[in-house]
């Protein structure tokens, strides 16, 4: 019996298909919208915390503008936040950067020079081509060694494991490795500097005042020679990176700035926007918010369809008395438009999945932040789906009950 | 067939079915209170944006040295410059030194701006004080906090009574350290970072002297007299009625012929920017109301469709009467206009009723609909109206009486 409802039901949805079609598209919307923001925002948690997991961790950039020599950061000023903050972060690495005159044969070219410490290589994700990354204690003791990135050499020449730099015309370094340039395609802020809306982002940049420290141009280019810092005993670290867990990124971004202007800097920091909005509060009330308005899209929606049913009742009450007459229970009639009512919006449902991962995809491309991404929130569809079956349930609800009030003798003879 | 008679079937139509008329006004009525709340959002941000803005003060020049560490330890400029400032702006000016510190009170602490100044800088930038008063010539163990230290500090504003006046805070900074006795609470102006402070990504990646642009400081006399100390900057006020570009232009070239390379720019420059980012963005926004509105429509055209269709039977009568598919068009239009109309008013008292709500809950700024607004909403909807009704309804009036007649009234 329930069989034969079930086709009744999908029999006379088919037979109507530009309604169905109507009242599906109605309910698609609405789901579309219920998951698209949380398909936004678990994709973007997910690869942040990806991220993490494959790097270690998160970023911290702090640089400094140009500060008089007792106002630079320091190498032991690095070792007193490395104590300050055990525990709180993975790694901080202090590193500076500035343009080297690299000779080669009679040749002498331009090329950035990254004087790096030892927790550089553990603080990057770095892809070796060919030799080795430079020992703890070969960093720690300024070994003459040099990593260098693939390509940094002029026009074509290939540096191999073994070769010997002269930097700046008198300090000889041994190739150790050579690597894959470990730039980024984002800037500072972890916005993509390719992306469509690039330029609307610098402007912003600009008006709000944002500074730019020299070097950060080099860093975020990732390509040059890197010697251990020990190798030049003037030299001081113009940039200090932290990496930490994404969901911490925010207060530590804090602390560390208030630590260092406490102690007499100007510090410049530097975070990833998406990591800093991702675990706000802000974004919590944004999820309720969307919440309200799918709860409301539902609510419309299941009127809308109820009063569509109503309508197909208030048309169909020859067909209902005909399956009256022929022995149908007034059980059935309800069963069948209730069953019609909820598998159209079943299906509205199911068909607004896509379309709301569409549109999170139309989201993210939109966006210029790396990292905004989508997944599939399994969850959140499941509660849409039900929220919607249900909804359909209640909206066919008063139209069935209106059909199973039907007389049959009253509307044969009127008909 | 009069246009009256036809307006005189419509509204007849309309009161015959109040079921369907209901459905389809219940339909636009999501439709345009969605439209209306969505333009009313993005309204009251532009709005309050320029609240905020115009709160810093447009006729204010700030006067300051280079954004670097090597300029604020080594100013070129000195007390003896505020005459010529003055001299060239017309208005007060008052000097300043800034520095980096660590502000906590018992468990709660914040990094803040340490802004040196004078009791003057109230005449000069304008501040609008929550509590207390702004300090005193004598106050050199008193403090003046930004709202959004004293948030920090101590939390939200209660409802009634004292917030941070009379308590202490422990400032640790390289300037000066210790303990102060908040005597006032300074007013944020940008109202919009209530609930969205977080989203101030910038915050710690702006050189120290355009802090002062942030309103996250607290205020104190300077610890030395001026000549010992090292001038960061001056802020100056433009008299009312004068061009505030041309003396910013002046105090540049007075103060560049005493050899004084600094940066001096008015505020209102910057106001103008941060204006033109906000226009662009509310009207790249603007999208979401238009897609809101056309989802919609497409919705209504669908119960329009099953209405038209469950009276054609009416329509192929009155097609044998001799009525054009204008005829009808007009009259299905009419019925519908009015019910929208009717869904409009509700929709407009709608957002009236949810704008506080909205405002309370989600958003730092009210939800304000201006005459345009509404106007614009209107015609959108009346373009809605007329996709929602035309197409079903010349489908309908295009088929053929006899047939429909024939067939019954089953669908």
């Amino acid at each position: 019996m329930l069989l034969r409802i079930v086709r009744t039901a999908l029999r006379s949805m088919l037979r109507r298909p530009i309604r169905t079609f109507l009242t599906v598209q109605g309910v698609l919307w609405g789901t579309a919208l219920g998951i698209s923001l949380p398909a936004v925002l678990s994709g973007s948690r997910r690869t942040a915390e990806a991220d993490a997991q494959r790097l270690g961790t998160d970023r911290i950039l702090i640089g400094q503008l140009p500060a008089p020599e007792e106002h630079r950061f320091d190498w032991s000023l690095v070792r007193d936040l490395r104590r300050a903050f055990s525990g709180r972060v993975r790694v901080i690495t202090a590193y500076t950067v500035r343009y080297t005159q690299l000779n080669i044969g009679n040749a002498t070219h331009e090329v950035p020079l990254f004087l790096v410490d030892e927790e550089f290589f553990r603080a990057h994700s770095l892809t070796l081509l060919n030799g080795r990354f430079p020992r703890p204690v070969e960093i720690r003791t300024g070994e003459a060694v040099a990593v260098v990135t693939q390509g940094v050499s002029p026009a074509g020449k290939r540096l191999a494991p073994g070769t010997v730099l002269t930097l700046n015309g008198r300090t000889k370094v041994r190739v150790v490795g050579v690597i894959r340039p470990f730039g980024m395609a984002t800037d500072q802020f972890g916005y993509y500097r390719r992306h469509v809306f690039s330029e609307l982002v610098q402007d912003a940049v600009q008006v709000l005042g944002i500074a730019r420290p020299p070097g950060l141009g080099l860093i975020l280019r990732g390509e040059g020679i890197l010697v251990p810092h020990r190798l030049f005993f003037s030299a001081y670290p113009n940039w200090i990176e932290v990496r930490a867990e994404p969901r911490r990124v925010k207060q530590l971004k804090d602390e560390l700035f208030a630590w260092l202007a406490e102690r007499g800097y100007e510090p410049v920091v530097y975070a990833n926007v998406l990591a800093l909005v991702l675990y706000s509060e802000t974004i919590e009330r944004v999820r309720e918010l969307n919440r309200v308005v799918f709860a409301l899209a539902v609510t419309v929606g299941a009127i809308v369809v109820s009063c569509l049913m109503l309508l197909s009742v208030w048309e169909r009450r020859r067909e209902i008395a005909i399956r009256r007459v022929e022995g149908a229970r007034w059980w059935h009639v309800v069963a069948q438009f209730v069953l019609e009512s909820a598998t159209m919006c079943f299906v509205g449902g199911l068909l607004g999945v896509p379309t709301g991962l569409g549109l999170a995809e139309l989201r993210c491309r939109l966006t210029p932040a790396a990292g905004v991404t989508w997944a599939v929130p399994v969850a959140e569809i499941m509660i849409t789906l039900c929220a919607v079956v249900i909804a359909g349930v209640l909206a066919g609800l008063l139209p069935a009950v209106h059909a199973a009030r039907v007389d049959p003798v009253e509307v044969l003879r009127f008909e | 067939m009069t246009t009256l008679h036809l307006i005189g079937t419509a509204v007849r139509c309309t009161w015959r079915r109040p079921m369907q008329s209901l459905v389809v006004g219940f339909a636009w009525c999501a439709a345009f209170t969605a439209t209306l709340v969505i333009m009313g959002v993005l309204q009251g941000m532009r709005t309050q944006v320029r609240r905020d803005m115009e709160a810093i003060g447009a006729n204010v020049i700030n006067i300051h040295v280079p954004p670097s560490l090597r300029y604020l330890l080594n100013s070129p400029l000195t007390i003896d410059d505020r005459y010529t400032i003055e001299r060239s702006s017309g208005g007060p000016a008052v000097p300043f030194h800034v520095s980096l510190a660590r502000v906590s009170s018992g468990q709660r602490s914040t990094s803040a701006l340490l802004l040196f100044t004078e009791p003057d800088w109230q005449n000069v930038v304008p501040v609008e004080l929550v509590e207390g008063r702004f300090l005193g010539p004598h106050d050199s163990q008193a403090c003046v906090l930004d709202a959004a230290v004293a948030v920090q500090l101590f939390g939200s504003r209660p409802e009634s009574g004292p917030w941070a006046v009379g308590k202490q805070i422990t400032i640790l900074g390289p300037e000066r350290s210790g303990r102060f006795e908040v005597v006032g609470v300074v007013r944020d102006p940008y109202r919009i970072r209530e609930r969205m402070y977080e989203l101030d990504f910038g915050a710690t990646s702006r050189p120290t002297i355009f802090r002062i642009m942030e309103y996250h400081s607290v205020y104190l006399l300077p610890p030395r007299p001026w000549h010992r100390l090292v001038i960061h900057g001056f802020v100056t006020k433009v008299p009312e009625g004068s061009d505030v570009l041309e003396r910013e232009d002046a105090i540049f070239n007075r103060l560049a012929d005493r050899h004084k390379l600094v940066w001096v720019w008015a505020r209102q420059r910057w106001i103008q920017s941060v204006l033109k980012a906000v226009e662009l963005s509310t009207e790249v926004a603007n999208v979401g109301w238009i897609i809101v509105l056309a989802i919609c429509t497409a919705m209504v055209f669908s119960i329009t469709l099953v209405i038209v269709r469950s009276r054609r039977e009416e329509v192929a009568i009155r097609r044998t009467e001799g009525a054009l598919v204008s005829h009808l068009v007009i009259q299905f239009l009419v019925e519908h206009f009015a019910v929208a109309a009717a869904a409009f008013v509700a929709a407009l008292a709608l957002t009236h009723w949810a704008a506080p709500l909205l405002e309370w809950r989600y958003l730092s700024w009210p939800v304000v609909l201006d005459r345009t607004d509404v106007w614009s909403a209107a015609l959108a909807g009346s373009v809605a109206v007329v996709v929602a009704t035309a197409g079903p309804t010349i489908r309908t009036a295009m088929l053929d009486p006899a047939t429909v007649l024939a067939a019954g009234r089953e669908l």
